[in-house]
């Protein structure tokens, strides 16, 4: 058989393949951009407005009622997150495909995959530990002695379940936002670290 | 647009794909012409362009990327069966390498030398050298039926 040319195959190719049909340009120019870093840049977008218009509306409510905890720690967590959501868009933005898309897409991961895991832990943390905070902080206020051991052993057990069932709802919602883009993006990232694999 | 047309078809594995690779290289070469120095090539830049985001968009599961036929597609008269079939063995042993040795391929079949290929994947064109000698003879096998 006489030596292959591929170079010329591929050409020969090229010029009858699918690929090579019409594309409509204005109608390509109109849709948006499909990428998971594009969405998760748009609810990383809502995040964050969200938490614009909730901080002062956090202060206004609670400001008189609980000052420490309320008044004041939630508006300060909340700008922690407004400055947070600002680094991840930025961040986003900021990946350029002019240049080594491998290294950018790697650290991104990084980036996106933390923020992904902070939810996690926090779900499965604070919503438990608020809510043995909120026992404590009645059985302060109620002499032990006066409060059947039952009833206590009941709302200890009900709040045992309603915090895993709300742990387990915004679990849920977790990962139906930011879980299968994340997962997209490690995928991604997987396929062209294992190209480095010999 | 046939250059970025054809690089997309080869990332993609569907019409549909091909048409969001297509839209997504167009936006990004957009965003980023600002950055773009005159030191280099515009045709390097767009191959890096769109490289990069069939890079970052394509979908993994090369198991299940969908095999080229040119059964439906009118081939020219000199094109005979032999012939045809061997496209198709390029085409398909292209679609199935691994992300990055297909960027190497592609732009190789694209005839750029071996400066303008690790010019545009940033690697060293000693590597760019060894890699393409290795596909190149991986893909001829398979071409010839011997691989």
């Amino acid at each position: 058989m006489a030596q292959v040319d591929i170079i010329d195959l591929w050409n020969k190719g090229k010029r009858h393949s699918s690929v090579e049909r019409e594309i409509d340009v204005d109608e390509l120019i109109t849709k948006k951009s499909k990428t998971p870093l594009y969405w998760i840049k748009v609810v990383l977008w809502i995040e964050f407005w969200l938490n614009l218009v909730s901080v002062p509306l956090t202060y206004i409510f609670f400001r008189d009622d609980e000052p420490f905890i309320y008044g004041v720690l939630m508006p300060i967590v909340g700008l922690i997150y407004i400055v947070y959501y600002q680094f991840l868009i930025q961040k986003i933005k900021a990946f350029d495909y002019t240049i080594n898309v491998k290294a950018g897409l790697r650290k991104l991961y990084g980036y996106l995959n933390f923020f992904f895991l902070h939810y996690k832990v926090l779900i499965w943390l604070f919503i438990p530990l608020s809510y043995a905070y909120g026992t404590y902080l009645e059985f302060q206020k109620e002499p032990t002695d006066e409060v059947e051991a039952k009833s206590w052993l009941i709302i200890v057990a009900v709040g045992i379940v309603a915090s895993a069932l709300i742990s387990l709802l915004f679990n849920f919602l977790v990962n139906l936002i930011y879980g299968r883009k994340i997962r997209r993006l490690k995928g991604i990232v997987q396929e062209l670290e294992s190209e480095d694999k010999p | 647009m046939p250059m970025i047309r054809h690089i997309c078809g080869v990332y993609a594995q569907n019409d549909e794909e091909i048409k969001d690779f297509i839209q997504e290289v167009t936006i990004q070469l957009w965003k980023s012409h600002e950055k773009f120095e005159m030191r280099a090539k515009v045709s390097t830049w767009v191959y890096r362009v769109t490289l990069n985001v069939c890079l970052a968009m394509s979908r993994k599961n090369r198991k299940s990327i969908e095999s080229v036929s040119l059964d439906n597609v009118q081939l020219s008269e000199d094109i005979d069966n032999e012939e045809k079939e061997q496209i198709e063995l390029l085409y398909n042993a292209v679609r199935k390498l691994k992300e990055a040795d297909r960027a190497i391929v592609l732009l190789y079949l694209e005839n750029k030398s071996y400066k303008e290929i690790a010019e545009i994947l940033g690697m060293t064109v000693t590597n760019v050298g060894v890699k393409v000698n290795r596909l190149k003879t991986q893909l001829k096998n398979i071409v010839d039926g011997t691989g």
